[in-house]
């Protein structure tokens, strides 16, 4: 399985399965959690779809209801019930989207805290330790053919 | 690669007991796997996002580093392996815990079932206030290891 013998073959096969795996995930995964965007685009379709959206803006409040902004291209929609925050407030929802409207029915929804805005300096972080991760790796298995050759040259 | 910083604390506190420098660094490569591999899908990639869950689910996971490994050397391939796997699979049990409203953040099952799972510890974005421990594991643990490296003074 490690060895040598059929290497190609071993991994065009792991790079296959791969490829495979993504489109097939890709294909199943189609109906779950779908963009704003498409729900609003093709609300008939998407009507009664359960959704998840991470991270939205609250644009207008209501008394009985409330509109959010959303998503890659930005959607604003209406969401029924009373506002968890107050305009410009960044919330995290799950609930239900219906046709009419359209509109979003609330499951769940919490006002996300002040330092989600801290997400760049954790990212910024993240990439510092992945470049110290493969710097340290290089360290160990780089192959450095001047090492090699000063090291092994006969002293004198 | 939202926390990459927790994800090796934990590896420096997992691997602690490995004596070969290399397995530690292949163990290190592989806690930052999952995030290395979807953010690179994502945003080099173009890819859909449930194109790379797969990244994140524990057999998915078996394939990526079984590819990675066959870049090693040939002697050092089951050990990258196995490496580069048990990396990979503590970054997932980390998130694991993630919150994400009940949605789920893990495939446990994927091919098979495509049920996310999450445990609902800790909010996604809590982990700021993780990074400066996080930081105090990895220096207090190199510190440990140096200082058991280096020999005692006359």
């Amino acid at each position: 399985m490690f060895s040598n013998r059929f290497f190609r073959w071993k991994l065009g096969a792991a790079l296959a399965t791969i490829a495979v795996m993504g489109v097939y995930a890709s294909h199943r995964g189609d109906g779950i959690n779908p963009g704003l965007w498409r729900c609003v685009a093709q609300p008939h379709h998407w009507n009664e779809a359960h959704l998840w959206l991470p991270s939205a803006r609250i644009v207008s409040v209501r008394e009985s209801w409330y509109e959010i902004a959303s998503g890659d291209p930005e959607v604003t929609i209406r969401v029924d019930g009373a506002a968890p925050g107050k305009p410009g407030d960044r919330i995290s929802w799950t609930g239900t989207f219906r046709s009419d409207g359209p509109r979003l029915l609330t499951e769940q929804v919490r006002v996300l805290p002040p330092h989600t805005r801290l997400r760049w300096l954790v990212e910024a972080i993240s990439v510092a330790v992945l470049l110290a991760v493969l710097a340290n790796l290089g360290r160990h298995f780089l192959f450095r053919p001047k090492v090699l050759q000063v090291e092994g040259a006969p002293r004198g | 690669m939202a926390d990459l910083l927790v994800h090796t604390a934990s590896a420096f506190a997992a691997g602690r007991p490995l004596r070969d420098g290399r397995v530690r660094s292949l163990l290190y490569l592989g806690v930052c796997l999952p995030d290395l591999l979807y953010k690179g899908l994502l945003y080099i990639g173009g890819a859909p996002t449930w194109l790379c869950e797969p990244t994140h689910s524990p057999l998915g996971l078996v394939v990526f580093c079984y590819a990675a490994a066959l870049l090693f050397e040939e002697e050092w391939r089951k050990r990258a392996f196995a490496a580069l796997l048990g990396g990979a699979y503590l970054h997932v049990l980390v998130d694991l815990g993630k919150n994400y409203m009940g949605s789920g953040v893990i495939l446990w099952a994927f091919p098979f079932s495509m049920e996310a799972v999450e445990l609902g510890w800790y909010y996604p974005e809590d982990t700021i206030y993780l990074t400066l421990p996080a930081l105090g594991v990895i220096v207090l643990l190199s510190l440990l290891r140096f200082s058991a490296r280096r020999p005692a003074s006359p």
